[in-house]
């Protein structure tokens, strides 16, 4: 038994040399950096952005799925998974928040990944107090103008208003948000903006206004989105395009003086063919053959 | 009279050219048989490996093809509206040069397209031509104008040659069966008659009288294949007519150098005569003079409000380093020469008329050169290339190989034309010769085929 | 004690599997790892309100893209994108010729380093002149000298401005290449060469890649991108925020960090169109090169000899 005992741990000893050898590498998982943004959306939760990089390369990590979580105080939420894109990117969208906020209002955000084979675990968190931006719009004098009242919550769970705070207005675009203007918050935590009355929108003049609160230390940030139809209307371009030089339609004229000028050609042409037939129709003469000339 | 006696006496004469191979002939075919492969040999390899074989790069977007293509098309063009016009006027020193003329024609605007083709760097594709036609692009109208314009050519060369298909057919002369059979095929059943005369001469009337605007059309559609781009010394409002002379000027240096070289190798002195050489060497006259306004007037131009992209053409163009010889030679060659050599008349000779055309057409082709590659050296923003290739164009051997094929085909293609029908017309011959033997009556001949019985 | 039993489960498990681990290191190592070593260099930026700061390089690392959205939509790319009309404005103040975007559109294109698409030129418009950096993309023009001269409808124009190219349908007869005075297109005189063909995506008329033997090709303005939302990558590339992308509709242009109104940004800084007198209506604007960024000098820095040797006549 002793024998074959020392012979198996002989065996599993050679066996493991090489092992050992390249565990070490094997082994080696790569860390990874996460870093977290949240913005908080009102009744629409919160988005959380994850970027992954590896730490030794500073490269986007793909195809990570982080977990992410609120806290309040001790009390923790599932708010969902995400999976790391191309950029390292894994973004939740729209993370309820209604069972955080009867515990309070001031959250704790974190992104969690597992670690596999070739990462090793790794976490990111984000304190965020939270804040209401309530956005309305309305026309004071055939001026359009934008205005917030920015609140948010105490430790004692009162609502004090956001002052002097900055509060910037956009446009969402199709590749980007178009800054419009910023506000700075009363004492009150009030504030409005004169909106341009010559930016152009869809059909009707759709537009979405978007105010932010942008990077703040304890807000991180914070949104509040509202559609409006102060755009300038926009014509509904045709998708068909003109005739012209070039589309794949032809200017009219051109297409009458082709036509004109190969009829032309090509039915004098037709008249010879027709006179070849004659000739050759002609070949059993009716008429005597008559070679003087 | 004595139309058909004349004709047959004149097809005895020319049979033995018709039916029997020199060695001479064979030897001449051979040559140029010997540097058509080699062509097609080049064209394999273009085929196979690309455009990347050419001197072709993406400045230089054409070369000696497409200045083959304007070369070639042009002698075609030539024969239809040289051929139209004196059919029309009725000029009886044309009918021996009439096969010539329409042959050239044929030849040359089936060899021309060919050289476009060889532009074209997805031939597997051609066929979007015309299953996906845009009618705005000049290259779809030129597709159609040189189309039609070949079936005009083709329609010419047969119209004229109906009656010696007939007479070949009905010839004493010993042939194949099959060869009097395709004669006969090609003769239309043409027995004579004055109905059929009626006919023929109707079709050819309608004909002349309608190739003359197409030649100016497909000509003109021709240079606005460049005229229609924002390029200097393309970008031209005279650029049509100024391709139509230039496609007539050099097609009738073309024809008489044919005249020339039939009157030599197959004797025919007694018919392409002096007085041909000289009619046509007027006619070259007074086109190298409207072409030579033209040309002053296109440079003047130019050279005078300098518009930054034209001074820059203009400036390679007179650089005797850059193109200035070719430059010269083109223009003062090509153009001056042939009207001293010509218009005077101490000079004006059979020899002095056939080399002042060699040199025009010489030139003229340099003159396409000259209108393609400088135009295509000079972007509108600076090239900033040091690739040399991509800057500077120079054709390569597969280029030179597939221009020597063209003119190769040019020759074998009228060799063998002349071999199946006479390179003279023979009616048409015998009539000229019958009409004027008559003293002429008045000054306004009746036309012939018409005259009363 | 708990740690140390499952490390060594995992020490003996990964000993057990090194043979496949090593064989797909292997294999990982051959097929090339798209991950690029940046060191720890600082270059200095542009940042979004003008001022020059120092950020380290790794942080420049481009979005990766993949095209793989264009085809499962399906889009034949001959249509435009519905209610959009595409602009792009180029600041040439900013321009020193760091080449990002030549180089991040060849990536972008599979294509091979010595064909341009996007070129940057050193202009220098007369004698007493200032010399200055000039990218050039396609200018996508209104009037398209060279929609107007396909034979074939092979090259055309959408609804949402962008000229592209049908590389399935294009004959080659380069007259589209005769008719840009802009010398725009370029043309594939032998077999293309096609970079990392293996993620190359399937062709369309909207990826314009991979390249196709002996058929024209240009500057496409991404549209595969474009369409998810994403700016063409010679915008995102650039370290100094030359290009400005947008939709005119939107009357908004961005360079991924600043974002602006279109008709503000020409009127604040004098845009113009290149050669207008050609009537070409192209879609891309400039931006003089007045209160530069860089001395013109910059731009030679860091270039190889032949690239340097391409500007000789200019210095």
């Amino acid at each position: 038994m002793i024998n074959l005992n020392k012979m198996k741990t002989l065996i599993f000893l050679t066996l493991m040399i090489p092992a050992m050898v390249f565990q070490a590498t094997a082994q080696d998982q790569l860390a990874i950096a996460i870093e977290l943004v949240a913005t908080q959306k009102g009744d629409q939760g919160v988005d959380l952005k994850a970027t992954v990089t590896d730490e030794e390369n500073s490269e986007p990590v793909k195809g990570l799925a982080l977990q992410f979580s609120g806290a309040v105080g001790d009390q923790t939420v599932a708010l969902g998974e995400a999976v790391t894109n191309e950029a390292g990117i894994a973004e939740l969208k729209g993370g309820s928040l209604e069972a955080l906020r009867k515990a309070g209002h001031s959250f704790t955000f974190t992104a969690t990944f597992a670690g596999d084979d070739k990462f090793l675990k790794n976490e990111a968190s984000v304190d965020v107090a939270e804040v209401a931006i309530i956005l309305k719009t309305e026309t004071i004098d055939s001026v359009n103008t934008v205005t917030v009242a920015v609140n948010s919550w105490n430790e004692k769970g009162e609502v004090v208003p956001f002052k002097e705070g900055e509060v910037k207005v956009y446009v969402p675009r199709m590749f980007s948000l178009l800054p419009i203007g910023d506000i700075t918050t009363d004492e009150e935590g009030n504030g409005e903006l004169k909106f341009p009355s010559d930016l152009p929108g869809g059909v009707n003049g759709e537009l979405t206004i978007t105010a932010r609160i942008e990077e703040h230390e304890s807000f991180a940030n914070a949104e509040a989105a509202v559609p409006v139809t102060w755009g300038l209307k926009h014509d509904p371009q045709a998708t068909k395009l003109p005739r012209a030089l070039w589309s794949p339609d032809a200017p009219l004229w051109m297409v009458i003086t082709f036509v004109i000028l190969m009829v032309g050609v090509w039915y004098h042409y037709g008249l010879i063919v027709y006179e070849l037939i004659q000739v050759h129709r002609l070949s059993k003469p009716t008429d005597p053959i008559d070679y003087s000339e | 009279m004595n139309i058909e006696k004349t004709s047959k006496s004149l097809l005895k004469e020319f049979w033995p050219q018709l039916s029997n191979w020199t060695m001479r002939e064979l030897l001449w075919l051979g040559f140029w048989g010997i540097l058509f492969l080699f062509g097609m040999y080049a064209l394999y390899v273009q085929v196979t490996e690309g455009h990347i074989v050419t001197g072709m790069r993406d400045h230089v977007i054409w070369g000696v093809y497409i200045v083959n293509f304007i070369f070639f098309i042009g002698i075609g063009y030539t024969g239809a509206i040289l051929g139209g016009f004196l059919h029309l006027f009725d000029a009886e020193w044309r009918k021996p040069l009439m096969r010539m003329a329409a042959l050239m024609t044929v030849i040359s605007v089936i060899i021309g397209p060919l050289y476009i083709l060889l532009c074209i760097g997805r031939l597997d594709r051609l066929y979007f031509l015309f299953i996906h036609p845009r009618l705005q692009s000049p290259i779809v109208w030129d597709v159609v104008a040189v189309m039609t314009f070949l079936v005009g050519g083709v329609l010419f060369l047969y119209l004229l040659a109906i009656r010696d298909f007939a007479i070949l057919a009905r010839t004493e002369e010993t042939m194949p069966a099959w060869r009097r059979k395709l004669y006969q095929f090609f003769s239309a059943g043409f027995i004579n008659t004055r109905m059929q005369r009626r006919d023929l001469k109707l079709a050819l009337n309608v004909l002349s009288f309608i190739l003359i605007p197409t030649v100016i059309i497909v000509s003109s559609v021709l240079s606005w294949i460049f005229g229609m781009t924002l390029r200097p010394g393309w970008h031209s409002t005279i650029f049509g007519p100024y391709f139509v002379l230039a496609a007539i000027y050099t097609g009738t240096g073309v024809m008489v150098l044919i005249m020339y070289a039939f009157r030599k190798l197959h004797k025919l002195e007694a018919y392409i005569q002096e007085r041909h050489f000289v009619y046509l060497g007027y006619i070259l006259i007074a086109l190298g003079a409207g072409y030579g306004y033209f040309t002053f007037s296109e440079y003047l131009t130019d050279w005078y409000t300098s518009e930054k992209w034209n001074a820059e053409v203009i400036h390679k163009l007179m650089d005797l380093n850059q193109y200035g010889w070719m430059f010269y030679f083109a223009n003062f060659a090509g153009i001056l020469v042939p009207i001293i050599l010509i218009g005077i008349p101490k000079f004006r000779s059979i020899n002095t008329i056939t080399f002042s055309a060699a040199l025009l057409v010489l030139a003229m082709w340099f003159k396409r050169y000259l209108i393609i590659v400088p135009t295509l050296e000079s972007p509108l923003l600076p090239m900033q290339d040091i690739r040399p290739e991509y800057v500077h164009y120079s054709a390569t051997w597969v280029e030179w190989a597939l221009t020597g094929a063209g003119i190769a085909m040019f020759m074998i293609l009228f060799k063998l034309a002349s071999k199946f029908i006479p390179i003279v017309p023979v009616w048409e011959t015998a009539e000229q010769i019958e009409k004027e033997k008559k003293p002429v009556v008045n000054n306004n001949p009746q036309p012939v085929v018409s005259s009363p019985s | 004690m708990d740690n140390d039993k499952s490390k060594r489960r995992n020490f003996i498990r990964t000993g057990l599997a090194l043979g496949l681990a090593t064989v797909a290191g292997a294999a990982n190592e051959l097929l090339g790892d798209p991950k690029e070593k940046s060191g720890k260099n600082t270059v200095k930026l542009l940042s979004p309100d003008g001022e020059i700061v120092e950020v380290d390089s790794s942080e420049l690392k481009l979005e990766t893209h993949d095209h793989a959205g264009t085809m499962a939509r399906n889009v034949t790319g001959r249509e435009g994108i519905e209610g959009r009309k595409f602009v792009m404005v180029i600041d040439l103040g900013r321009c020193r010729n760091a080449r990002k975007c030549v180089t991040a559109c060849q990536k972008m294109h599979h294509i091979p380093e010595n064909k341009e698409w996007l070129q940057v030129k050193l202009m220098k418009d007369n004698d007493n002149a200032a010399p200055y950096w000039f990218p050039k993309t396609c200018f996508h023009c209104d009037n398209p000298p060279c929609v107007k001269v396909c034979p074939v409808d092979a090259t055309f124009k959408r609804s949402d401005g962008l000229v592209l190219i049908d590389n399935e349908r294009c004959i080659g007869c380069k007259f589209c290449m005769a008719g840009c005075p802009y010398s725009t297109r370029v043309f594939n005189w032998g077999e293309p060469e096609v970079i990392e063909p293996t993620s190359c995506p399937p062709y369309s008329p909207e990826t314009s890649t991979p390249s196709k033997h002996s058929t024209v090709e240009k500057c496409d303005f991404c549209p595969d991108m474009v369409r998810e939302g994403k700016l063409p990558d010679c915008v995102t590339a650039c370290p100094n925020g030359v290009f400005f992308f947008g939709d005119e509709n939107e009357d908004t242009v961005t360079n991924g960090s600043e974002t602006v109104r279109f008709s503000a940004l020409l009127k604040e800084k004098s845009g113009y169109r290149y050669m207008e007198e050609l009537g070409t209506k192209p879609r891309v604007y400039y931006l003089p090169p007045s209160s530069r960024m860089f001395p013109v000098e910059r731009g030679f820095k860091n270039l190889t000899p032949e690239l340097k040797a391409r500007f000789k006549d200019v210095q």
